[in-house]
């Protein structure tokens, strides 16, 4: 009897589920079918908007809020995964691409995935648009973006490598905060800040496992692709490019970095590293400024001081790869004009009202937008404002050659340096296979 | 085959009817029974693979659409051939295989035990299972940090016992697929050891009464009655776990990443790099074909090689 | 009841095992309640400094319940679907007699051997298509057709003798009366243990809902968890807690579904 009812429960449930679920595909159809092409110029024209990041977070509901009251011919429909997660946005973008679907306004988190799809004929040509509303590209942004002259995306976020020092520690050594240094003192800073043994040592500085990290002292050349500026040679018999690997087997030999076979073997993260203070120092993006001091339930337990990226000699321009994210049109759009007129306001008034992010906008106050993200620190008075804004002023964009194939190339040097910063090849081989491998890659693309 | 005693049995009871009424009534049940799988997979399986294998023929790059591609014949095939990448990630597949065979029989022997041998049956069904429901991000820090190349617990034992200078593991190119076979096996346990748990108790009690009759200790009866009464079952492990290696992603996602030095890529893993990270859809559709077929002879070569072995 | 020594000894091995089984659920109960920069100090602290009960009031805030409830909703209607397709086509291709039916067999499960990367983008244009893109109906139906269900269930009847059949057969009964009377309760801890891992790998889903869902009101909760996370990567404390959150439907399905496993033995007459 008790089992029949059990049963009984069981299969309303089911039904009642069914019910539930139709009734849901049904609104979902109604809502999707309110393209309104061709009905008059009174009902506003929706656009997609495609990124990733969280929209409660990172102020976005305002963002929107305000571009809609300004243009109320336009509706923003957003359409993010919400994780922080780009490359998840991406293979969503890249895949409802395939198969036709409405897509309108694309961010994505870097250059070379721009490109990547440039080459493709994803995004849209901006030249003609820029020119109609007669935006000048040079003086507005900090970063040109453009590909072969054509500029298929306007600059949004800035994001520029710099070094994080717990100044605490630098005290305790009786180090300064540099102003501007180069990878030879950045190595005495980490020898000198590394301290104790064992699994209680605080190391000078943490390399994460990124493909960034074996090619630090290319980030302020300007020839510092992988590949050569003609699009046709490897790059990676650079001297910088061993330069940056001796950088590397320093921090292996002299134990003041986190020997990479720790990195990756037990799938370290450089922020706990960091402000558990296993690590002084941290090369990274400022993409870390929001949480410099700590996270809410964390509370950074000591003082952050910030630094412009080393060079690789002394007295050299301050420049960071770095990246700056893109906005562009999907060559696709069925509303390419509105889709122009939001990137537009974005890029150019809508980030800095947003204020999570540094925006890619020149004469941008550093001060300003610093404190705005450190609204939600728990302890925004262990970060070092002053170093941290001199850093942002100082640090020019540098934007090496970047080809549609990068991800591969990235691959390439991310595989064949792990043998080195293992320590079972040595140096002399490493270069010659990576430059020869790029070389080969290079060729296969071309 | 059972299959061809099934149908010499058949054919002795239903004599007494009209055969071919028979046989198309049979024909037509059986249609009945399978279609609704059948339809699903095919509108969204079967279709999808004969248009990975068109494009498998083409330069598609799938953000451009259908509409731009052209026929370049056999070069993506015959570009495997020279692929160092790709060959690297099949012999790794294939070394990955020797996981199965272990997790198998540790699963069978912990499900024989916990299915008599113990008390608090019902806990230990639940205890052995979490690690099949517990997060796959849970899975990778625990390994990781056992597996710590400087602190972690089992070097440091290995130092104690003398050993000077142990394996780096995960960070370590002749150790790392060792290591991703260990952490498979474990994990592979959980699903290994819920449905031997289950086929254990479709084996009639009556062979173990006998058996207990004649004296046999417990290894007697488990070689004599549950290992082939099991087989069917196993045949079924086997088959998918050969398929699930071969398939295996996730877990090489967040231990490895397919390094250090491709030394724990596996074909699907490179088939995602290839496909949504480098765009070559093409060709990551023509490694899917290969690995389809490659599967495929594997699995024909065990279907009529289950005779041998596996007791319907 | 006497206690018998060796099984004593045996248990308390076992126990010394599963120990080892729950390290990875002991590790996410601790990391769901540390503060964010504790969850990776080493060596593993297992016990939290401060216990963060507040990790998971930031959980079970917002959209949390919807998720909680779209994952209830697509994870039933798919095991109920995906059981019931599975057992059909597995008496079907172990108990009938039909033309081809073996090749058919092996024809199907060669589907399964396509890797899901491969597939993903024909699959979402089909989608596009039958207009199944971002509903739940279309998230359903991508795991009900389960050929890895088919294998296993197939495998269950196989080993039920066909005597069963002939006599109800000769007893006029049809294969419908044969599959749902008969047959399928002997095999039900199959069938209950399928049920179990249909519900888990559903449950469990991230790529599924990601691909093919848009609508933030049909989110499923492992695209919820994935939320957490900042500029600068993943909130492993969040998550943890997410996820804890979200492993007792799983485990009650487990215990429900054991349930019938031991049912089913008693019904077949075999003692455990």
């Amino acid at each position: 009897m008790k089992k029949k009812l059990v049963l009984l429960l069981l299969f309303v449930g089911f039904i009642a589920l069914l019910a539930a679920c139709g009734n849901n595909g049904a609104s979902d159809a109604s809502n999707e079918g309110d393209s309104n092409a061709g009905e008059g110029n009174k009902d506003p024209v929706t656009i997609n908007l495609h990124h990733w990041y969280n929209e409660e977070q990172d102020n976005w509901h305002a963002v929107i809020e305000a571009f809609e009251e300004e243009h109320p011919h336009i509706k923003v429909n957003t359409i993010t995964t919400g994780n922080n997660n780009s490359q998840e946005n991406r293979e969503q973008v890249d895949i409802t691409a395939a198969s036709g679907g409405k897509l309108d306004v694309i961010m994505l988190s870097n250059e070379a995935d721009l490109n990547q799809r440039v080459a493709y004929g994803m995004f849209e040509p901006l030249n003609d648009y820029i020119e109609k509303v007669g935006l000048n590209m040079e003086e507005t942004f900090l970063v040109d973006q453009s590909i072969d002259g054509v500029y298929y995306s306007l600059p949004a976020k800035y994001s520029m490598m710099f070094v994080m020092l717990n100044k605490d520690a630098l005290d305790e050594a009786g180090l300064d905060i540099p102003k501007e240094w180069t990878w030879d003192e950045f190595m005495e800073y980490a020898a000198a800040l590394t301290q104790g043994e064992g699994s209680n040592k605080r190391y000078g500085t943490y390399f994460e496992w990124w493909p960034f990290y074996r090619t630090l002292a290319l980030t302020n050349h300007e020839d510092a692709g992988y590949v050569k500026p003609d699009g046709k040679t490897s790059n990676m018999d650079h001297p910088m490019f061993r330069k940056s690997l001796e950088i590397r087997e320093r921090g292996e030999q002299e134990g003041w970095a986190t020997p990479h076979a720790d990195v990756i073997g037990a799938g370290l993260n450089y922020r706990t590293e960091y402000f558990n203070q296993r690590a002084a120092m941290l090369v990274t993006g400022s993409f870390m400024v929001a949480e410099a001091g700590g996270v809410p339930g964390s509370p950074s337990e000591f003082t952050t001081a910030f630094a412009p990226i080393p060079t690789s000699v002394k007295g050299d321009p301050i420049t960071s790869g770095g990246g700056v994210e893109t906005i562009s049109i999907y060559s696709g759009s069925e509303h390419k004009d509105e889709a122009f007129e939001f990137i537009y306001w974005y890029t150019t008034k809508g980030i800095h009202l947003q204020g999570k992010y540094i925006p890619a906008t020149a004469g941008t106050d550093y001060k300003d937008i610093v404190q705005r993200l450190l609204e939600d620190s728990p302890a925004p008075e262990k970060v070092d404002i002053d170093s941290l804004v001199h850093t942002l002023e100082v640090t020019n964009v540098m934007r090496p050659l970047i080809v549609p194939y990068q991800p591969e190339l990235d691959s390439v040097v991310q595989n064949l340096t792990d043998e080195f910063l293992l320590g079972s090849e040595d140096m002399d081989t490493t270069i010659e296979k990576v430059h020869q491998r790029v070389q080969q890659v290079i060729d296969e693309n071309n | 085959m059972a299959g061809k005693v099934e149908i010499g049995e058949t054919s002795t009871v239903v004599k007494k009817r009209p055969k071919m009424k028979d046989k198309t009534k049979e024909t037509w049940a059986g249609i009945l029974f399978v279609s609704p799988l059948i339809i699903g997979t095919s509108i969204l399986v079967i279709i999808p693979i004969f248009m990975a294998l068109i494009v498998s023929f083409t330069d598609y790059v799938f953000i451009r659409g259908m509409g731009e591609m052209t026929f370049t014949g056999l070069k993506n095939y015959t570009r495997m051939l020279t692929d160092a990448q790709f060959i690297k990630s099949l012999v790794n597949n294939l070394i990955l295989l020797c996981a199965i065979p272990v997790s198998m029989g540790i699963a069978l022997l912990l499900a024989t035990i916990i299915n008599k041998y113990v008390y608090f049956k019902s806990l230990f069904r639940v205890i052995y299972f979490m690690p099949f429901i517990s997060s796959i991000v849970a899975i990778a820090v625990v390994f990781q940090l056992l597996f710590h190349p400087s602190f972690g617990p089992i070097n440091e034992f290995l130092m104690w016992l003398g050993i000077s200078d142990p394996p780096r593991w995960l960070a370590d190119t002749r150790w790392a697929l060792a290591t991703i076979i260990i952490i498979q096996i474990w994990t592979g346990l959980g699903f290994n050891l819920i449905i031997y748990l289950a086929a254990l108790q479709n084996i009639p009690k009556e062979l173990y009464e006998a058996a207990d009759m004649d004296g046999a200790n417990f290894w007697g009866k488990f070689r004599r009655i549950t290992v082939p009464m099991i087989t069917p079952t196993s045949f079924f492990l086997f088959m998918m776990g050969i398929i699930g290696s071969f398939k295996s992603f996730e877990l090489i996602v967040v231990l490895t990443g397919g390094g250090p030095n491709y030394a724990t890529s596996t074909l699907v893993y490179y088939i995602y790099e290839r496909a949504f990270l480098n765009l070559n859809s093409a060709y990551a559709a023509a490694l899917s074909i290969f690995l389809l077929l490659f599967l495929l002879v594997l699995t024909i070569i065990n279907w009529y090689g289950q005779k041998k072995w596996v007791h319907y | 009841m006497k206690w018998n020594i060796y099984k004593l000894i045996t248990t308390m091995f076992m126990i010394v095992g599963g120990i080892i089984f729950l390290i990875p659920f002991i590790w996410m109960l601790s990391a769901s309640l540390k503060p964010e920069a504790e969850v990776f100090s080493y060596p593993i602290q297992w016990i939290p400094s401060v216990f963060m009960w507040e990790n998971y009031t930031a959980v079970w805030t917002g959209e949390f319940l919807l998720a909680y409830w779209n994952s209830i909703k697509v994870t039933v209607i798919t095991t109920v679907i995906a059981v019931t397709f599975s057992s059909m086509a597995a008496y079907g291709f172990s108990k009938i007699q039909f033309k081809g039916r073996d090749i058919l067999f092996l024809l199907i499960l060669a589907t399964f051997m396509i890797p899901a990367q491969a597939i993903l983008v024909p699959q979402f244009i089909i989608y596009q298509y039958l207009n199944l893109f971002d509903t739940h109906m279309g998230l359903i139906l991508l795991n009900s057709f389960s050929v890895f269900g088919t294998f296993l269930l197939r495998q269950f009847y196989i080993s039920i003798p066909d005597d069963y059949i002939h006599s109800a057969k000769i007893d006029g009964a049809g294969h419908f009366t044969i599959f749902t009377r008969i047959i399928t309760p002997m095999v039900l801890p199959g069938i209950a243990t399928y049920a179990i891992l249909v519900f888990i790998f559903t449950w469990n889903d991230y790529q599924g809902p990601l691909i093919f869902l848009r609508s933030d009101h049909l989110s499923t909760i492992q695209i919820y968890i994935a939320k957490f996370a900042s500029e600068s990567g993943i909130m492993y404390s969040l998550t943890m807690a997410g996820t804890v959150s979200a492993i007792f439907p799983l485990i009650l399905a487990f215990i429900l579904g054991q349930r019938y496993v031991i049912e089913g033995m008693a019904s077949s007459g075999v003692k455990g």
